[in-house]
């Protein structure tokens, strides 16, 4: 039995909350409610707790979307296989939210880039890359508006955190929002 | 013209957008899985409607807008400001946030700033 050694780990990692399985629409509403009602039960902080469901919805879509494992469903309905786990984090008395999923090896690139450029902008900068995507055209065959790691970072605070590793010869994107 | 009305879902706003009581409401959140798709119909009927002057108030009271919402209605309120101007009707966003939503006031702010043509006014919940 490895119950111990997985509840001691849960323990030591300050692990609050974790879903580890398939995503889809009904799935992700279903993860991000259970995820808010456990943090109203610890964190008195109101508007801190809506900006932990807020970037887990965004994450969870890009899972959703994104993930190399992604398949339809039905017409314009994705599943895909994911996880999240949110952490008690030392930083800023905050929360870490996390989501892995795994990707094709040759997106890596574009998706550091997005990231660093997020991470890389100052407070003015912000404001004119968020008012440059929302001109953009969305092209119809996007699902996104090409804002979601923004809206992930705007709740976030620090520069996002991300990581990419390879397991059972799959490549895995991890990202890290502190709240 | 017909009223448009949606119910809310845990993921989808209330929508009212009825020209014989000329309430127009968006309150709730917002993340669809394809959110372009769901507000296609909005922008459209908003085309119809607004095919001639016509002054409104538009009631914006959502919780929560997720990246592909946030540039859905960032195209609604292209096409209001851009028939504000030409028009020159006058069209008031009453945008409604709680004290505790810092993001969804500076969203507004953020609106307000790109429409020169649309009136924002700010109402905090009570």
């Amino acid at each position: 039995m490895h119950t111990q050694k997985i509840i001691k780990t849960i323990d030591e990692s300050k692990i609050l909350f974790i879903y580890n399985g398939l995503l889809y629409q009904e799935m992700l509403v279903a993860v991000a409610s259970k995820a808010k009602k456990e943090l109203l039960l610890r964190e008195t902080n109101a508007q801190k707790v809506n900006k932990i469901y807020e970037s887990l919805i965004e994450m969870l879509h890009n899972v959703i979307s994104y993930s190399k494992q992604k398949h339809e469903i039905s017409s314009g309905k994705f599943e895909s296989k994911g996880s999240c786990i949110i952490v008690k984090s030392d930083l800023n008395d905050g929360y870490g939210v996390v989501c892995v999923n795994t990707i094709e090896p040759a997106n890596e690139g574009e998706i550091k880039r997005r990231i660093d450029t997020i991470n890389a902008l100052n407070t003015s900068q912000r404001k004119e890359f968020l008012k440059e995507q929302l001109k953009k055209i969305a092209s119809p065959d996007t699902r996104g508006a090409g804002l979601g790691f923004f809206e992930i970072s705007r709740r976030s605070h620090f520069p996002l955190r991300y990581d990419f590793f390879t397991l059972e010869k799959e490549r895995y994107f991890a990202i890290e929002a502190i709240i | 013209m017909k009223a448009l009305t949606l119910q809310p879902t845990e993921y989808t706003p209330q929508i009212i957008l009825d020209p014989i009581n000329y309430r127009f409401v968006f309150a709730g959140e917002s993340y669809p899985e394809n959110t372009f798709e769901f507000y296609e119909p909005i922008l459209e009927w908003f085309r119809d409607f607004l095919s001639q002057k016509k002054d409104m108030i538009v009631e914006m009271e959502l919780t929560y807008l997720n990246s592909s919402s946030l540039k859905s209605f960032y195209d609604i309120f292209k096409f209001l400001n851009a028939h504000a101007k030409e028009f020159n009707s006058r069209i008031i966003i009453q945008w409604i946030y709680d004290e505790e939503n810092e993001i969804a006031l500076e969203t507004g702010q953020n609106m307000d700033e790109d429409f020169e043509h649309l009136t924002f006014e700010y109402l905090q919940k009570e």
